[in-house]
């Protein structure tokens, strides 16, 4: 109860609003917008409800200056705090001493704005090469050559690829092989059936829009740091990184130790 | 129709009062069928339209033209399948008014058939293509936009394949829709070209289009996409199956049966009734038409009617 106590305060708290709204604003939003993800994202935190999901820890037993933090953080970029606009996913991570504190992670959306707001990338291009296609790789500093062919073999994927064009006249392009993306898609049709999901949006008629989405997310992970301006969102988690697992460190440590007595 | 009709021109004003008699009129007209059954929206409480109808021009101040020209008020069963509620579905239309507003300039939208010549390079490049109007009964191969940015010389293109678009197609039916088929296939096609203009904002374009585009209309472009994902929420209805539920030996031990679901109701309105039951308001009425027929004296008065019968004979 005394969580939310403090999240009220925290809300009721007009310099925080303002600075969060002035944040939207700047980022060319308007105020009606602003104020919307104001109390959307609280609505979110105190319901522990983020688009259908909920966070363990819940978010609401958040520390509050991790919420201050983050929400001042993500409107800074004009990032959408509502979780309906899937521009960012607000999630929980424990600190050492067990306090949970407020985290987000990018969403491919987000990562799309975050792209359009960036000043050292002028555009970008993705694409999945299926048998047919005429494509070719010139290299990761230069745009590869790619023509569909709209009659290609949609069963066989050859591969994908995601380029950006800099803005100081630079290219960066990235391969994904054949191998890698039928990993994804099992992985995918895994994990969506592992969590009790519909796994047809892999291997239905959203296949491509998934895996562009995927694509994409594994190419902007690997970049951020050339593509992005902002050092908050350069070290911000995406469903890619995989999260640190203490009791795995812990073990490995323990290993290291007795080996080292022994 | 006639509490929406008041709603809407009293929102709007009376000087669109003709046009938004059109727009209701249109939308009560459209018919579609569940499970084999015909569903409009005059099987839905009129009040439940305006409350959806409320949420989502007084949330976004949706301008007249947006709603007039890109969004329709379809029917679907609710997710417990007890009744039906009215759900707002967006064409293309309703997002193209606010892009050209932000600054973006659609060369063309087109649907390309097997036979017509569609080369397709990047999404940073104009597609190229010869589209035959001989070709347009064949089967269907993309659709696709050209678009450029006002007073830039950038130039973009997206597509989406077939599989894409029956997939807008039945999927809408399947998750949004609930089973029901209400739009045309023309509408279909807008709808899937209402994809292509909501992808703009999440493909590789959204990196030109961000910079280049007023904000403030594309902001109002993300809350037109966050409408219309709103009402794609899966809640398959099962007809008027039962639901059997089994022990973990395989033996049947329960069944929930839905007593009147939404179909069942329509179809009881459908049915000619035949009266085998008087109902309570005229049970009086006809008990008296029954004793003045066997020439009984039948109380009229208040004083006769409440007065306990056999009581003056004490």
């Amino acid at each position: 109860m005394s969580h939310l106590k403090h999240i009220v305060e925290l809300y009721n708290c007009e310099s925080f609003k303002q600075e969060f709204i002035s944040n939207y604003e700047r980022a060319g939003e308007s105020r009606y917008i602003a104020e919307n993800q104001y109390v959307a994202v609280f609505q979110a935190i105190t319901m522990n409800d983020c688009n259908g999901i909920s966070p363990e820890p819940a978010l609401y037993l958040c520390d509050v200056s991790s919420i201050r933090r983050v929400l001042l953080t993500i409107s800074d970029q004009g990032l959408m705090l509502d979780p309906k606009k899937r521009e960012i996913a607000l999630t929980t991570t424990k600190s050492v001493n067990g306090q949970p504190y407020l985290d987000f992670m990018l969403c491919y959306r987000g990562m799309y704005k975050l792209l359009g707001y960036s000043k050292k990338v002028l555009s970008s291009s993705l694409e999945i090469i299926y048998e047919g296609d005429t494509f070719e790789w010139r290299g990761e500093a230069e745009m590869p050559k790619y023509i569909m062919n709209l009659n290609h073999n949609k069963e066989n994927i050859l591969a994908g690829y995601c380029a950006f064009k800099m803005a100081n006249g630079t290219v960066l392009a990235h391969l994904v092989n054949q191998e890698e993306i039928y990993e994804t898609i099992n992985n995918g049709i895994e994990a969506t059936s592992n969590a009790g999901g519909n796994s047809e949006m892999w291997t239905g008629p959203w296949r491509t829009r998934s895996l562009r989405a995927k694509i994409f997310r594994i190419v902007f992970n690997i970049y951020r740091a050339s593509l992005l301006d902002s050092r908050e969102m350069i070290n911000s988690m995406t469903d890619e990184d995989s999260a640190p697992n203490i009791e795995e460190f812990a073990k490995v440590l323990e290993e290291q130790l007795n080996s080292q007595k022994g | 129709m006639k509490t929406v009709i008041h709603y809407l021109s009293k929102y709007y004003g009376n000087n669109h009062y003709s046009e938004i008699v059109s727009w209701v009129n249109a939308q009560y007209a459209r018919s579609g069928t569940v499970h084999g059954q015909p569903i409009s929206l005059n099987d839905i409480n009129d009040f439940e339209i305006v409350n959806t109808l409320k949420d989502a021009i007084e949330g976004l101040s949706l301008p007249f033209s947006t709603l007039v020209k890109g969004v329709s008020v379809i029917p679907r069963i609710n997710s417990t399948g007890s009744d039906f509620e009215a759900i707002l579905k967006l064409n293309h239309l309703a997002f193209l008014d606010h892009y050209t507003r932000a600054g973006l300039v659609i060369k063309d939208m087109m649907f390309a058939h097997e036979g017509d010549t569609v080369i397709y390079q990047g999404a940073d490049q104009f597609i190229e293509y010869d589209i035959k109007d001989a070709n347009q009964d064949n089967k269907m191969l993309c659709g696709f936009i050209n678009f450029t940015v006002v007073d830039t010389d950038i130039e973009g293109s997206i597509l989406i394949g077939s599989e894409e678009i029956e997939g807008e197609k039945s999927s809408g039916i399947a998750n949004m829709f609930n089973g029901g088929e209400f739009l045309s296939q023309e509408e279909w096609l807008s709808s899937s070209m209402a994809l292509l203009l909501k992808r703009l904002l999440s493909e590789p374009s959204s990196t030109v289009l961000i910079r280049e585009l007023n904000p403030e209309e594309l902001s109002y472009v993300r809350e037109l996409i966050v409408l219309s994902e709103s009402f794609y929420n899966g809640n398959k209805v099962e007809g008027t199956q039962d639901s059997d539920y089994y022990s973990d030996y395989g033996r049947l031990i329960g069944r929930t049966y839905r007593r009147f679901n939404a179909l069942d109701k329509v179809k009881h309105k459908a049915d000619t009734r035949v009266d085998n039951v008087t109902p309570i308001s005229l049970a009086k009425t006809k008990k008296r038409e029954e004793k003045n027929a066997s020439g009984s004296v039948v109380p009229n008065s208040f004083k006769e009617r409440s007065t306990p019968s056999g009581f003056s004979s004490f």
